[in-house]
């Protein structure tokens, strides 16, 4: 068992001093036959083994339960080969929508990508990959609890450093929303006036603000082929 | 106007490197990326200019032309004489190239792509480069860590932050233009600097903070001394909005991409790079999957 699938749930551990790899080593041998289920138990044999507070163990069970989804969600080489050649036919799909005006755009049926799965947090775990070397336990106590989407998508890409082929991407509270619209297909128009009437706008230069910013985060969403069209 | 690469193979042959900013290697996620990077960057400005030539060593023929079988229209072998020269320095293949060129031209980084010309503003420029780095920490940085490890910095470097109080350093993503002189002159005080100093090139030395400054702070100190203006692709990185690794740059007004810094090193930009490949040169994509 690869630890460094766990590197947050561990390094939670050290920040709060409780060393979660000799906790697992007690349970399960140093080979780590059942790491993932003794991983699951961990709340309890925390709990169990010494007093935390509240907010540790929730933060300790919230990362456990990421990183173990993260690790369930890695696909098998030949799966990895299958998602690889339909990212590239999307790729090749994406270059004739991303040319189109919005008018041709508005009335296309996109849904979220099957390979995509978004979800939300108390702690802000997931973060942009230009930020990863700087990522510090320290700040996400600090900045507290709060309300922090990202999602996990499977690529057709196996990364040796990362031994996955599950990319982790940070959303803001407007991307995830735009996802959740997406959920089913959905006509790009749609989606566009549904978003936009979630906000309060008093004038007619926001309101045409606001069309462009949704404009360009749709934009995103199906460059990085979150979503894709459905025929 | 003549599009310039330069590879000097000698520090990517060094040891994989987990620093993304350090050169070895090329800095890149896993080698298969990097010739990835040179083919898409070759033929995305192929498309465009008639002229594109190869500056580099024999190692890097070997690799890019019989094994990559990439489409320069002129190769330089010059690059061997660079080796006695420590990997770290690994941006002198570029001040070597520009010594060596007679007609005006631009030097594009292997991790920069395009799908348009560039305007005439561009091409017709005495010189050129990327863009302004208003990220000043980076000099600040790059300065006292020199100094603390007896670097000896040039006059016109302490001359021009005398002046001016900032660094104001232009990014060499791109850069060139059709005052030849200047290159000429500006690859020789690049080697006085660079020689003069070359006992000092130790452990100690981060190669990715001294070219900074011996390629790009004093290009645009020299520009400035001899009051010649440089022209910059992007003329406010702040205001064009811009991540330049983004590939979603190429459906954008400004069609370019650079893998600046660390983004060679992100899953997302090697990932995109290599499907942008594979649909544009399927066949180059092919063949360096081949040699893995």
């Amino acid at each position: 068992m690869d630890a460094r699938h766990f590197w947050r749930t561990i390094s939670l551990g050290e920040t709060i001093n409780l060393d979660i790899l000799e906790i697992l080593k007690k349970v399960s041998g140093t080979n780590f036959d059942n790491f993932e289920t003794d991983l699951k138990n961990l709340f309890s044999i925390v709990n169990s083994e010494t007093k935390l507070g509240q907010n540790y163990l929730e933060m300790l069970c919230e990362i456990q339960a990421i990183e173990m989804e993260k690790f369930r969600l890695r696909d098998v080489k030949r799966t990895i080969e299958k998602v690889f050649r339909e990212d590239l036919r999307l790729s090749a799909e994406r270059e004739k929508l991303l040319v189109m005006d919005h008018k041709s755009l508005n009335n296309i049926r996109f849904i979220l990508n099957p390979m995509v799965e978004i979800y939300e947090s108390f702690w802000e775990w997931t973060v942009k990959e230009s930020r990863q070397r700087s990522f510090n336990l320290e700040n996400v106590l600090k900045e507290g609890k709060g309300d922090y989407y990202f999602l996990f998508e499977r690529t057709g890409v196996y990364d040796h450093w990362l031994d996955t082929n599950v990319f982790e991407y940070p959303l803001t509270q407007y991307q995830y929303f735009l996802l959740q619209l997406f959920g089913e297909e959905r006509e790009i128009q749609s989606v566009t006036n549904e978003f936009i009437e979630t906000f309060d706008t008093f004038t007619f230069e926001e309101e045409q603000e606001l069309l462009i910013l949704t404009r360009r985060l749709i934009k995103e969403l199906i460059f990085k082929k979150h979503i894709i069209r459905k025929y | 106007m003549k599009i310039i690469h330069s590879y000097w193979s000698k520090p990517a042959k060094a040891t994989f490197n987990k620093n993304p900013t350090e050169k070895l290697n090329g800095g890149w996620r896993h080698p298969k990326y990097q010739y990835m990077s040179w083919a898409l960057s070759c033929l995305s400005f192929k498309k465009y200019y008639d002229e594109i030539e190869l500056v580099t060593d024999r190692a890097g023929e070997e690799l890019l032309i019989s094994q990559l079988k990439l489409p320069y229209t002129s190769v330089k072998v010059e690059l061997d004489k660079l080796d006695d020269y420590p990997k770290k320095l690994w941006a002198i293949g570029k001040l070597c190239a520009f010594g060596l060129q007679n007609e005006p031209f631009i030097h594009v980084d292997n991790d920069v792509f395009i799908w348009e010309q560039f305007n005439k503003r561009i091409e017709n420029a005495p010189l050129l480069a990327q863009h302004v780095d208003f990220d000043e920490g980076h000099y600040n940085f790059a300065m006292e860590h020199l100094k603390k490890n007896g670097i000896r910095i040039p006059q016109i470097l302490q001359r021009d932050f005398k002046k001016y109080k900032r660094y104001n350093v232009s990014n060499a993503g791109i850069i060139g233009g059709n005052d030849i002189e200047f290159f000429k002159k500006f690859s020789n005080q690049a080697f006085e600097f660079i020689d003069s100093n070359i006992e000092y090139v130790n452990e100690n030395i981060i190669g990715a903070t001294y070219a900074i400054v011996y390629e790009q702070y004093l290009f645009s100190a020299m520009a400035r001394s001899e009051n010649i203006r440089i022209e910059h692709f992007i003329e406010d990185l702040r205001t064009e909005n811009m991540d330049l690794s983004n590939f979603i740059r190429k459906y954008e007004k400004k069609k370019y991409v650079h893998l600046i810094a660390g983004a060679k090193s992100y899953f997302e930009s090697c990932r995109e790079l290599e499907q942008q490949l594979i649909l544009e040169y399927p066949e180059y994509h092919t063949r360096i999957i081949s040699l893995f």
